[in-house]
């Protein structure tokens, strides 16, 4: 079943560990903010209070606020954001290698194709 | 007419009627929304129909107003999605550069179906909704007759789209081309827009789409399309991301639930005679068709 000298394979290990590194990581911090929830005494589902819906202005900043500690939450919600960000972030680095990767090949098409899908990501992100 | 300012009020309203607490929810909470999670996320791999779109009407069901609902759920798509691609990826099932073009039409769908989303009345949502589980008793797997083309046309030479992968039943390689990229494209496109719009991964039609239009062969289909999920389920994220509407105490238990349900049920998935389950599945299904609809007429 071996393909040797196919680079194909190289692309499908890096994104086949990008995908479960980050799906692994992302449900650790949602795991342990839902804990530290549960540790405050508290199980319930809320609906009404504003500190439960993820809010900012741009992804991008929203980023860099959770990184260097400026964003103001409780722990619990701290971690579950940081994990749900950890989640969004999985398949947009996923496209990262895939241009990253079709430009080490010289791939013209296919390095179009993957920039395409990642300015429209970005932009998406970056808007509102 | 309610406004939809008034969709919270008037979800709360009915709640209390119920005799809940106003404010959190004692019917739903985190444990059984994590159980319901991985319940869900099980029969959703099992019968192939995914987790969400049963998950968000049960939702509903329990008062969390609908947008909340399939903005949530959008969301732990990702980690359902991409937790069970990398395998695939992996075992190289999946085609990536398949993967790559559709892409531009399933996120261009999913941003373009949650920005509806965000603007239309929950009304609509209800009645979509509904449209979209009755969709899922249609047989989607029948062949489209006749009218796609066997030919290989320029757009798919032109991106190189064939591959191989190693059938470990049949126990050799097996090699493909996918066919008529565009219309396959286009298809993908109104996948993307279902997705975006009602919250779900939309997996059943874009395996049809894989299968019936690039008539790829149905393993590559379904790990293909498993890859694409988790790019359209990001794409709508990102317009859902700041609308208020990703509410963390429902996101958490539902990634880290249909996750695990997803992948007890990819494991045991051909081993296991389905047929009760997927009666059973059916049932809840109607059920919850009718839910949707009252819901919907209630709200007019």
């Amino acid at each position: 079943m071996s393909r040797s000298g196919n680079q194909t394979s190289r692309l499908e290990s890096v994104i086949s560990y990008i995908l479960i590194i980050g799906v692994v990581t992302s449900l650790l911090l949602v795991a342990t903010g839902l804990i530290l929830y549960c540790l405050q005494g508290s199980l319930a589902i809320q609906l009404e209070k504003p500190e439960v819906y993820i809010h900012g202005n741009d992804f991008f900043t929203f980023l860099g606020g959770l990184l260097t500690g400026s964003f103001q939450t409780s722990k619990a919600f701290y971690f579950m954001t940081l994990g749900i960000t950890v989640l969004i972030l999985t398949p947009f680095i996923r496209v990262l290698a895939s241009v990253f990767y079709f430009g080490v090949i010289r791939d013209a098409k296919y390095i179009m194709i993957t920039l395409f899908v990642l300015i429209v990501l970005t932009i998406s992100l970056a808007l509102h | 007419m309610t406004v939809i300012a008034g969709e919270v009020y008037h979800q709360t309203s009915e709640l209390k009627d119920e005799k809940s607490a106003g404010q959190e929810k004692d019917d739903l909470n985190i444990i059984t929304l994590s159980f319901l999670a991985v319940a869900v996320g099980f029969l959703g791999s099992l019968t192939g129909l995914g987790g969400a779109s049963v998950l968000i009407p049960v939702l509903v069901l329990f008062g969390v107003p609908v947008k909340v609902a399939i903005a949530s759920s959008i969301v732990s798509i990702i980690a359902t999605s991409s937790g069970s691609a990398s395998s695939y990826v992996r075992e190289r099932i999946t085609n990536i550069r398949v993967a790559m073009f559709l892409e531009i039409f399933t996120i261009s769908g999913a941003i373009i179906g949650a920005s509806i989303t965000t603007f239309i009345h929950a009304t609509y949502l209800y009645f979509f909704f509904a449209a979209f589980l009755l969709s899922s008793f249609i047989s989607l797997r029948k062949r489209a007759a006749g009218q796609i083309s066997r030919e290989l046309d320029k757009i798919s030479r032109w991106l190189n789209l064939q591959g191989s992968y190693y059938d470990e039943a049949e126990g050799r390689e097996i090699s493909y081309r996918a066919y008529n990229a565009l219309p396959g494209g286009l298809g993908m496109l109104v996948a993307g827009l279902a997705a975006g719009m009602l919250g779900i991964g939309a997996g059943a039609f874009k395996v049809t789409v894989q299968e019936n239009i690039l008539r790829l062969p149905p393993k590559v289909s379904s790990a293909t399309s498993n890859f694409i999920i988790g790019m359209t389920a990001l794409a709508a994220t990102s317009v859902y991301l700041f609308t208020g509407l990703l509410n963390l105490t429902l996101m958490a238990p539902m990634a880290i639930g249909t996750t695990i349900g997803a992948l007890i049920g990819g494991r045991i998935l051909n081993k296991l005679n389905s047929r009760v389950l997927r009666v059973l599945f059916f049932a809840i299904i109607v059920f919850l068709i009718v839910q949707m609809l009252y819901k919907g007429v209630v709200s007019l």
